[in-house]
């Protein structure tokens, strides 16, 4: 293929580039939750200074540093720390599947903590104005609300 | 001589050769992706070196690199497990793969390196719930923060290397649907297990491969399918192009192997949501809606609960669009979307009003994006025959079905004609470009309606009533309104210029005010304009009129027509012509 190379050359010209350069990357950050509701936060070890049940111990360390958001591009960690990367990342469309008691962010973290989702949703909907007090909300309080949720 | 196991087609495809004459050489072009020292051009040494280094007990070189592992494993030529390797199976165990996925993006308009969409794996993933804790594995050039004429140059030469990225599967739907509001295709592969297994092991060694990235030819789209030659050897996807390679030919390839794409799921944009979403809404919702997002008022009063939920989650993700738009300021945005959700949460009738948007249009079954055509006519009093060509990979005559609606991507179409009385051969047109959008704008979406083309033309010149070879830019920039669905109008400023030799003072510079409508619905399309342009040449100054139509007789042939007419102070230049148009892969 490389002797057409310079007629590829002209084409490519033409558009600019035929596809989207490190397109997944060009956001920075991840993704567009991180852009909006997130509070960053230095609060998350108080958050967990005050978690007596140890719903986050085993993911501490991971936790503090990158905050749901994995330097490798992945998905992992405990249970604690994939409700947070779901949370942080899709907090718009889990608030709206909040508010409406269902939708793809509660089948996932239902999923993830072995629940059942139609019932998550249920009780995230009852309860959410005590999931989104007011207008600012924070990650990890939120992860924490969901899990006590799930748990009762 | 008998055939040595380094000619195998598994082996010279998973470290990504390719043969030129009697020499290999692989696309890979960092050294810690080969064992041996110049294994680049020499996949027999390469062979030779990973047999004995995979077989040394003391090396953990294999973690690096499993699938060639395994690939050597299965010929017998090494033995030994990836037990030991950590990371590797940390990786693994992440993503808990249940299936491989190709993933079709569509065009965006508003970035000229995404005009013709985009192609990316997703590692389907076991885990409980959704497919949003899956990964999407893409490779794309690595640019930097470069941007505009560098970019495009290093992009077309090859000055960029490529590389394999792995996001989690929320990131990609953010980026895409959400963020620039393109649809997103799912086809799921039917791959076995021993496939699945080796895609895994080998996107986990291309994670530090570099790959030099041309833009038009060995771009991301062509290298997904090397990708999955790699994995399953017998197939041969990469035949088939040459000088350009556009994402949406890369998927109908894939699709043309029987069996491999078991099911498409369609995942609408945000834009397409919301689209959707008012146009199911009955008018007192409509009413409501509208008083949400303009006036910033909430009355539901005179709304059913389920018809109350509705307006209320399309507000929402309204707002979420407007915000990504830039056109809402962080404080504002909270605020009304917490107002808007906070209503939402206290309505517990949850029997929607109207369904989710689940169908497409499905881009396997677009256009072919090359056509040929013949067609007869007549240029002031003179009759002609023309052929025509075009490369890629859209028109506005074209049948719109799972394309962007009024928008055209035609590159280097070129058009040879016979006159009759001549007895002459010319090239009547080479159209570098054309890139036209007209998307209408409505209560919720305010779009650029723009005709940007470049082309080589014989230009008929009333000075002398001779046709002579010009270049013309056209630069219109307005607004398109939709009178309905299918049936726009629309307005521009056309600022434009014409070089030619032949011409006097080799040509004009003019600024144009164009009207037109556009309708493509089905079978029947029709593009009609009229322009009148003000030039620095006196002799152009004038009003010029186009009508084009065609018909559909099936997706990928039509019967076409059109009239010009070019109104000048001293002559008319007028053209007619019918044809009929053919497309091919």
């Amino acid at each position: 293929m490389k002797k057409n190379l310079l007629l590829g050359g002209v084409l490519g010209l033409v558009m600019m580039a035929s596809t989207p350069s490190f397109a997944i990357d060009s956001t920075g950050g991840c993704g567009l939750g991180s852009m909006a509701w997130k509070g960053h936060s230095g609060i998350i070890p108080q958050v967990l200074a005050m978690t007596t049940n140890g719903m986050f111990l085993n993911t501490v360390g991971v936790t503090l540093g990158t905050s749901g958001c994995d330097p490798n591009g992945r998905v992992t960690g405990g249970t604690g720390k994939l409700v947070l990367a779901v949370i942080e990342n899709n907090m718009e469309q889990f608030a709206m599947d909040a508010s409406r008691g269902q939708g793809e962010t509660i089948e996932t973290i239902a999923g993830i903590l072995n629940v059942d989702s139609k019932e998550l949703g249920q009780k995230a909907q009852q309860s959410f104005a005590y999931l989104f007090v007011d207008e600012n909300v924070e990650a990890v309080d939120l992860t924490l609300k969901i899990m006590e949720l799930a748990n009762a | 001589m008998a055939k040595e196991v380094w000619h195998d087609d598994a082996w010279l495809k998973l470290l990504y050769y390719e043969k030129n004459g009697d020499q290999y050489r692989s696309l890979v072009e960092n050294d810690e992706f080969f064992l041996y020292e110049k294994g680049q051009e020499n996949p027999k040494l390469e062979f030779d070196e990973s047999v004995r280094i995979f077989n040394d007990v003391n090396s953990d070189k294999k973690c690096q690199f499993p699938a060639r592992f395994e690939l050597l494993k299965k010929m017998g030529v090494v033995k030994g497990n990836l037990d030991r390797c950590r990371e590797f199976l940390q990786f693994v165990d992440d993503l808990q793969a249940k299936s491989i996925t190709m993933l079709f993006t569509n065009a965006y308009m508003s970035n000229p390196s995404s005009l013709f969409g985009h192609t990316l794996f997703r590692i389907d993933t076991l885990r409980k719930g959704s497919q949003l804790l899956a990964h999407g594995a893409n490779f794309g050039a690595d640019t930097g923060d470069e941007n505009g004429v560098l970019y495009a140059l290093k992009g077309l030469w090859g000055g960029y290397y490529g590389t394999f990225g792995i996001k989690p599967y929320y990131d990609v739907i953010n980026l895409y649907n959400n963020i620039e509001n393109r649809d997103i295709w799912e086809y799921e592969l039917n791959l076995d297990d021993e496939e699945k297994d080796m895609f895994v092991k080998h996107i986990w060694e291309m994670r530090n491969a570099k790959i030099r990235y041309y833009f038009a030819n060995q771009n991301c789209s062509y290298i997904l399918l090397l990708t999955l030659e790699a994995i399953k050897p017998e197939l041969n996807l990469r035949d088939n192009f040459s000088w350009k390679v556009l994402p949406i030919d890369t998927l109908k390839e894939v699709n043309g192997i029987e069996g491999l794409i078991k099911v498409a799921n369609y995942r609408p944009s945000r834009q397409s949501k919301l689209k959707y979403r008012y146009r199911q809404m009955n008018d007192e919702q409509k009413r409501a809606f509208v008083k949400i997002i303009i006036n910033d008022k909430l009355d539901l009063s005179e709304l059913e609960s389920n018809e109350k939920a509705d307006v209320l989650e399309t507000a929402y993700q309204y707002v979420q669009y407007k915000y990504v738009e830039g056109d809402l300021e962080l404080k504002d945005y909270r605020k009304k979307s917490f107002k808007l959700l906070k209503e939402r949460s206290l309505i517990e009738d949850n029997t929607q009003y109207f369904e989710e948007l689940k169908e497409g249009e499905n881009p396997l079954y677009t256009h072919k994006s090359k056509n040929v055509g013949i067609s007869f006519g007549a240029k002031n009093g003179e009759m002609f025959q023309e052929i025509v060509y075009k490369p890629s990979y859209n028109s506005l005559m074209e049948d719109s079905y799972g394309m962007l609606k009024g928008a055209e991507i035609n590159l280097f179409e070129t058009k040879i004609r016979h006159y009759d009385d001549k007895d002459k051969y010319v090239l009547d047109e080479f159209n570098l470009l054309s890139i036209k959008s007209l998307s209408g704008v409505d209560v919720m979406f305010k779009p650029l309606s723009y005709d940007i083309g470049l082309k080589y033309k014989e230009m008929y010149n009333p000075k002398n009533d001779e046709s002579t070879g010009s270049v013309i830019l056209e630069t219109g920039v307005g607004q398109s309104y939709n009178l309905s669905e299918n049936f726009s109008m629309f307005a521009m400023s056309v600022p434009n210029g014409v070089y030619g030799g032949g011409l006097n003072e080799n040509g004009y510079v003019g600024f144009g005010v164009k009207l037109g409508v556009y309708y493509n619905k089905d079978k029947y399309r029709l593009y009609a304009w009229g322009m009148k342009n003000y030039t620095t040449s006196n002799e152009f100054n004038g009003e010029s009129y186009a009508i084009e139509g065609a018909y559909g007789i099936n997706r990928d042939v039509m019967l076409y027509g059109g009239y010009k007419m070019n109104d000048y102070k001293k002559n008319d230049d007028e053209e007619f012509m019918f044809g009929i148009r053919v497309g091919f892969n």
